[in-house]
């Protein structure tokens, strides 16, 4: 139970819920199959299965594209190689297509990893360039390799080993099954700590890694997952279709439909696939069957709803309007309400006296050392030699004109980019080829120079990301509310984050940081933007969370008020460390004075 | 031997570069991917094949008018269609694009049927020896006017003062907008340009590949390559990248079946985006 009242958003867990998500979809899918094998109109039975497989297609295709936010174009490489090998295996070696689904999950999650691994590095439209390129590269393949053209051998010796059913209502409620399992584990996904990630990752991925979120990981993870669903979906549908051509399985039209029957219903919704289905794939059939298959009206078709959903509806139907649920509960009487999602109400504040959120370190040996980092864009020097090492409980300002490498300083330490040379240890590991999320794990938590918030989010949730990976269980919980607590934005906990004011965005990326225990903080230039008073609240904070045993390392181009609050001061200037140590004497150092006064003096003449 | 392929690769790639600069000029200035740009490009080529076979003009005479036509639908699908989609959102766009290309494709197929069409001309199959080398009339033909008409639009981007407000929206449309420049008008002008010079271009293929409503979909990856090769949104590395697809596809297929020529084109594709998303010539770099 402790580990389900961690989870936010995590309604209430009570028995409305149990069967809304998991006694629900099971009994609704009973009822569905028996319908189903009531229906003797072959055309009804076939445009019912068309609709049940597009519908699991759209659903593995809203699983990358909708919940993890990756646009793919290129589902179609995994419905073609189920598809394929279920039917290669069962014509070759005489495999049944039951088995042939094992192998075609099997093909998808070797297909998943090969694609994914390099693919998913890409961003946004990049990604769905290079997807768009798998399927299309695989339709040519099995175009030269023979098979344009492969029928699904009949078995009506014994149609139920390998599938061979007269009745089309079988593949229908084969299908049906594989969309519960779906939807499912889509379920499982919203209700547990995923559903904040994938959003974090969908929304921003520099600003989830910083949380510690292995977000290549994650996103593989699901990809591979996706990938999986499609390939069943693919063997389903060459068993209904019977004739499997490259184009039928692998043509664009296959990656354009898995998308747009989750776009039209609803991008990142369980629903959504179902709906899109059920609107379009009895038009489309309708077009097809009437025009015929080659008129090219179903695509026609696919095109005009494509262009209206974007330009109308751009997240899909059921994120335009109300949310059904509230339909429903508006006529249950109060007792009966169902338990929606967007309402959810916040785990409950653990009584204080939790756990300090920062631990305690004994001594002051060096927690960060920089030693000789060094990195270089072309031919551009943008750092030189820095070395530089901050003791625990340290309150070190690193400061310097605009443009003088601050950020990128802070990039290599925080591992959001790599050091050309020289070495990184952090907290007594070196950490000079560690990727960004890694460092955050170790306890080296970052603050945005321009603070980004996952906007969708609530304030509460936003923090919680922050504590998933060096907490478990209701632990997490507790060390959210504590940080919230100690930036003061506990009372905002359930707002959305996207209604906060900048000041408050930076006390949240704080509070997001201080959520994950860290040892170390490190702020790229925290008072950009805040008000004298802002940033003095924001500097006395710090000040308090360093006398807990927080040590603290900020960036920012205003050296006096830096100075005011620092321990110590490394001031850098064209990639260089030019002064290091107490702000009073640092202040008065020839270098820094002309650094600082001759930058303003070139910008005077420019 | 190798040469001849060297030769074919660079005529054809020539052509390829006109597909590619006005994909490029549009992505260089709305920011926007362009998946209908091979539809468009398959509308010039019916434009010649009719304005061959029913009013018996030569495709070199249809080119221009058959580009400017191109251009005005252009003007009107940006202003209708894309620019009523926030400005940055990336993926909106290029769904907005998919739905278009869909749309063109298939209405083509309804009102042109998909038996592919050829516009055979006197130069269509004629070949031209050249010291130990042949090269294809037609081909070197379409390679002289596209870089006629790439010089044109070099020319129009760097003396008149649209082609220079076009590249100030490239370089900063906020900034653009503070000396007075309507960046919704340099936008539709500039989607108007790069589909019309796909048309243009589609004109010139109609005289040596088969028209017909689907051949947008194998030019539309091939003008991806040339793009991304080049550096998105650069028109001189969109130009270098479809010389050099050009010349890939044409000496690959010195070593691989014809059925997969393309894939090749493909691997190319995702290998440089995977590798060198930036494009291979470290031109101009906007993304």
């Amino acid at each position: 139970m402790a580990e389900k009242a961690a989870v936010p958003g995590a309604a209430r867990v009570g028995w409305r819920a149990v069967v809304l998500d998991w006694a629900l979809p099971i009994a609704l899918c009973v009822v569905f199959i028996a319908a189903i094998s009531q229906v003797d109109d072959r055309y009804l039975a076939r445009v019912i299965a068309l609709v049940v497989v597009w519908a699991l297609i759209g659903m593995s295709w809203n699983l990358i594209g909708g919940y993890a936010g990756q646009p793919s174009l290129g589902q179609a490489a995994f419905v073609g190689l189920g598809a394929y090998t279920a039917i290669l295996l069962m014509i070759r070696v005489g495999l049944t297509p039951w088995l042939g689904l094992v192998a075609a999950a099997g093909v998808a999650i070797v297909a998943a990893l090969v694609i994914g691994i390099p693919t998913l590095r890409l961003k946004g439209v990049y990604f769905a360039l290079a997807s768009l390129v798998y399927p299309l590269i695989l339709l040519l393949v099995f175009t030269y390799l023979g098979y344009q053209e492969v029928l699904v051998p009949a078995h009506n010796d014994n149609p139920d080993l390998y599938m061979s059913w007269s009745d089309t209502w079988h593949y229908a409620a084969l299908a049906a099954l594989f969309l519960l399992l779906a939807w499912l584990f889509t379920t499982a996904l919203e209700r547990s700590r995923w559903r904040v990630v994938l959003q974090s990752i969908r929304e921003d991925e520099d600003a989830a890694r910083s949380t510690g979120i292995n977000t290549a990981l994650v996103k593989l993870v699901v990809f591979s997952t996706s990938a999986v669903f499609a390939s069943l979906a693919g063997v389903v549908y060459a068993m209904l279709i019977l004739v499997v051509t490259p184009e039928a399985v692998f043509g664009l039209s296959v990656s354009v439909q898995a998308l747009v029957v989750s776009l039209v219903g609803g991008m990142a919704r369980r629903l959504g696939p179902i709906l899109g289905a059920c609107i379009l794939i009895p038009i489309t059939n309708f077009l097809d069957a009437n025009l015929g298959a080659t008129s090219g009206a179903s695509l026609l078709a696919y095109g005009l709803v494509l262009i209206t959903v974007v330009l109308v509806v751009p997240r899909g139907l059921l994120n335009a309007g109300t949310r059904p649920l509230e339909v429903v509960n508006r006529v249950l009487p109060q007792s009966l309400r169902l338990p929606v999602n967007r309402r959810r109400s916040l785990p409950s504040r653990p009584p204080s006296g939790s756990r300090p959120l920062v631990p305690t370190h004994p001594g002051d040996e060096a927690v960060l050392i920089a030693a000789d980092a060094r990195k270089v864009y072309g031919g551009i020097v943008a750092i030189d030699r820095l070395s530089l090492e901050v003791r625990s409980g340290e309150f070190l300002g690193i400061v310097g004109p605009n443009g003088a490498g601050k950020s990128t300083f802070f990039d290599l330490l925080t591992g959001y980019q790599r050091s050309t040379a020289g070495r990184i240890t952090l907290l007594g590991r070196v950490v000079t080829h560690w990727p960004a999320y890694r460092i955050a794990r170790l306890g080296v938590r970052r603050s945005f120079q321009i603070a980004r918030p996952f906007g969708q989010l609530t304030v509460f949730d936003n923090v919680f990301l922050g504590s998933l990976q060096n907490a478990d269980g209701g632990q997490r919980t507790a060390d959210t509310w504590a940080a919230l607590e100690a930036v003061g934005l506990e009372v905002h906990a359930d707002v959305g984050a996207r209604s906060l004011v900048p000041a408050q965005l930076r006390l949240l990326e704080v509070a997001r940081a201080l959520a994950g225990r860290p040892a170390i903080l490190l702020l790229d230039e925290p008072l950009a933007g805040l008000t004298r008073s802002e940033a003095r609240d924001l500097m006395q904070l710090l000040r308090t969370q360093q006398h807990a045993g927080l040590t603290i390392v900020l960036v920012d181009h205003d050296i006096g008020t830096v100075a005011a609050w620092a321990d110590r001061l490394y001031v850098i200037d064209y990639g260089r460390n030019i002064a290091d140590g107490a702000p009073k004497e640092v202040m008065r150092d020839d270098r820094v004075v002309t650094a600082y006064l001759g930058s303003r003096w070139r910008a005077a003449r420019a | 031997m190798g040469l001849q392929y060297l030769v074919d690769g660079l005529l054809l790639g020539g052509v390829y570069a006109l597909l590619a600069a006005g994909l490029a000029m549009i992505f260089g200035i709305m920011r926007v991917i362009n998946f209908a740009q091979g539809e468009f490009m398959m509308l010039g080529m019916y434009a010649a094949y009719f304005g061959y076979t029913v009013l018996g003009l030569d495709p070199y005479l249809v080119a221009l008018p058959a580009g400017l036509m191109i251009l005005a639908l252009g003007i009107v699908v940006a202003t209708g269609l894309i620019e009523r989609i926030p400005r940055g959102d990336q993926d909106a766009q290029l769904l907005l694009t998919l739905g278009l290309s869909l749309v063109l494709q298939n209405l083509a197929i309804a009102i042109f049927g998909v038996t592919p069409h050829a516009l055979l001309r006197p130069y269509s199959n004629t070949l031209i020896a050249v010291g130990p080398l042949f090269v294809h009339e037609s081909w070197l033909f379409a390679c002289v006017a596209s870089l006629v008409v790439m010089l044109g639009l070099y020319l129009f981007l760097s003396r008149t003062w649209t082609g220079r407000a076009l590249r100030a929206t490239a370089d900063d449309a906020s900034a653009a907008t503070y000396v007075g420049i309507s960046v919704r008008r340099m936008h539709s002008i500039a989607f108007g340009i790069g589909v019309g010079l796909a048309g243009l271009a589609g004109t010139l293929i109609a005289t040596f590949h088969a028209v017909l409503p689907t051949v947008g979909q194998d030019f539309v990856l091939i003008m991806f390559v040339a793009v991304v090769l080049g550096g998105l949104g650069s028109i001189p590395g969109a130009v270098l990248g479809a010389i050099f697809v050009g010349v890939v596809q044409s000496v690959s297929a010195a070593f691989v079946p014809l059925q997969l020529q393309n894939a090749v084109v493909f691997l190319l594709f995702v290998v440089v985006l995977l590798v060198r998303p930036r494009g291979l010539f470290g031109l101009r770099v906007r993304v």
